[in-house]
């Protein structure tokens, strides 16, 4: 248990060196006009910046402002105030004929693919070069070299309409690719698609992330996804940011009650129904406590109920889940504790200082664990 | 029927068709631009004018709103002035084009603004100029609704193209009406309808058979 990632051991630990910032956002803040005269703040004051050649996902609830923030960053909706600079340059104070060039080297994916239904896939990827003005000569062998990295070479002469909606994704990653982008934005990408479809899609966005190097960020409301691809994650709660970190150690970590509530059902850590129901802050005789424990690396994967069971502790478990977090496991349990207090607190002090992340719920009668 | 009827009712089908071509062909090379302006100008849209639009607008409805026989009557200085004339099938296309016009800039309007409002952002994420959207993305996706939209079109035209007979425009529809109606010749009126019949169910199935051609959006076609 002592030689664990330093990412997640500490809450200070140092971020995955954010030197060479992909993007910067400064001071971006967007309102939104009603009709009814009342006035919505879609972005209130972000401050972000994305490290080079890493996968950044923004989470948060329908409503916390993501789609306008990554849109904010190639300025398809352009923030009231703010800068936005990417790979360097202000995009904010670029005019039109220079945007449009520098838009042309970040590439963006969408929900709906957004494809068009009259060209076949090869046309739809040739499209992205088109607009970049390649010559014609240029772009056959191009989309090509695509269609074969997204897997999709047999279907080049196919319309969308005959594509599944994996198929259609890939189709928007290659054209998204084809102008050899510095950035790639994802809103929603898999967010329309099945689980089996959004972990090949997923996959597929690692794999480009590693081979060409290429910066992705994403914007997504599922922590499924985070988990599966993110290295780092952006926690978004009306317009503002209210938590940051690598994956692991936000996860392992959270600090932030929204991160929280937002990781529960992810990490399968949901408090069942009939014992949330009966619980009591205060303990009494023939009680068990509950405890919600999170631990990423080598404690993930150490023996901790027969540690517990060691030292007289009964562990029972509740709820959790083990899975993988990038290349550690990361298990999230809920588990009943019953034993002498002074042992349990000592047991507990012991974990937390391993890096386990605890959180102490209330007491239940033992009966009603079992019962569950 | 006698040979020189038959050959009257040859001559006054090729006069139809010749009105509704030329007036067809005149509208489209200014409807589509015009229903692409009134698609793309509002506030909010790629190349916002709503001014210009709101007016634009105003002067299509009231064009649209004229009848049409009183268009015919209404405007027959600027018929005189372009083709010299007020009668015959030459005159008859001023009316019949300008009354095509709005008609085909509204449905041109309706078929582009169909088009999913997703392809803009994918388009502007792309760094496309607006001319680039609307040729590459607008046009394209929207193309078999705007042969519908003209098939439609052509329709009406042979429709009107019978009422401008009534004025003496020449074709089917003054045929009908001098030989069928005045002189009493059923016989030449059934031709005429049986022929106009033809003509609109040909281009009804031609226009929708190249609308499908055209339309990817669905599988297998």
């Amino acid at each position: 248990m002592s030689d664990m990632d330093p990412i997640v051991t500490g809450q200070d630990a140092p971020h995955a060196a954010p030197s060479m910032g992909m993007v910067r956002l400064a001071g971006i803040a967007k309102t939104f006009h009603g009709k009814d005269g009342r006035t919505v703040a879609a972005l209130a004051g972000i401050d972000l910046d994305i490290p080079q050649g890493g996968i950044t996902a923004i989470v948060g609830p329908s409503g916390a402002g993501k789609s306008s923030l990554l849109r904010a960053v190639n300025l398809l909706e352009r923030p009231d105030t703010g800068t936005v600079i990417v790979g360097g340059r202000d995009l904010t104070a670029l005019d039109e004929e220079s945007l449009r060039q520098a838009r042309q080297s970040i590439g963006m994916i969408f929900q709906h693919f957004n494809l068009l239904a009259n060209r076949t896939v090869s046309g739809n990827v040739a499209l992205s070069l088109e607009l970049a003005g390649w010559p014609a000569a240029r772009i056959a062998p191009r989309v090509a070299e695509l269609l074969d990295l997204v897997g999709l070479t047999d279907k080049a002469t196919q319309y969308p309409a005959a594509l599944s909606g994996g198929q259609k994704q890939r189709v928007g990653i290659a054209r998204a690719l084809a102008p050899n982008p510095q950035l790639l934005l994802c809103d929603e990408a898999t967010s329309a698609l099945d689980p089996e479809t959004t972990r090949s899609i997923l996959a597929l966005i690692r794999r480009i992330n590693r081979d060409l190097g290429l910066t992705v960020l994403l914007i997504t409301h599922e922590m499924a996804v985070v988990r599966e691809v993110a290295d780092q994650v952006v926690v978004l709660e009306a317009g503002r940011i209210i938590e940051q970190g690598p994956v692991a150690q936000v996860f392992a970590h959270p600090r932030h009650p929204t991160t929280r509530r937002f990781l529960l059902g992810e990490t399968g850590t949901e408090l069942p129904p009939h014992l949330a129901a009966r619980l009591s802050p205060t303990p009494f005789a023939g009680g068990a406590m509950l405890v919600r424990l999170h631990a990423v690396g080598a404690l993930a994967a150490s023996p901790l109920l027969s540690d517990l069971g060691a030292v007289g502790i009964g562990a029972r478990l509740v709820a959790g889940r083990v899975q993988p977090l990038g290349d550690q496991p990361f298990a999230g349990l809920v588990a009943a504790l019953t034993g002498e207090t002074a042992a349990i607190e000592a047991a507990i002090q012991q974990l937390r200082a391993h890096g386990a992340e605890i959180e102490v719920l209330g007491h239940v009668a033992t009966d009603a664990v079992a019962a569950g | 029927m006698s040979p020189q009827m038959l050959s009257l009712l040859a001559d006054a089908t090729v006069q139809t068709l010749l009105m509704v071509a030329v007036a067809g062909a005149l509208a489209t090379l200014a409807g589509v631009p015009l229903g692409l302006f009134l698609a793309l100008s509002g506030s909010g849209d790629l190349l916002p004018r709503p001014g210009l639009q709101r007016t634009v607008g105003l002067i299509v409805n009231a064009t649209r709103s004229t009848p049409f026989i009183i268009l015919v009557v209404a405007i027959v200085p600027l018929t005189r002035l372009l083709t010299g004339t007020s009668i015959g099938t030459a005159a008859a296309t001023v009316p019949l084009t300008l009354a095509a016009i709005p008609f085909i800039a509204r449905v041109v309007e309706g078929a582009v603004r169909e088009v999913d409002h997703g392809l803009l952002d994918a388009a502007r994420a792309m760094g496309a100029r607006p001319r680039q959207v609307v040729t590459k993305i607008l046009l394209p996706e929207a193309r078999a609704g705007i042969v519908r939209g003209l098939t439609l079109a052509a329709v009406n035209l042979v429709g009107y193209s019978a009422m401008v007979g009534a004025v003496g425009g020449g074709g089917l529809g003054d045929l009908g009406i001098r030989y069928g109606y005045q002189r009493f010749m059923p016989e030449m009126m059934l031709a005429v309808v049986l022929v106009l019949i033809v003509v609109v169910q040909a281009l009804q199935s031609g226009g929708e058979a190249l609308a499908r051609r055209l339309d990817k959006r669905n599988p297998g076609s």
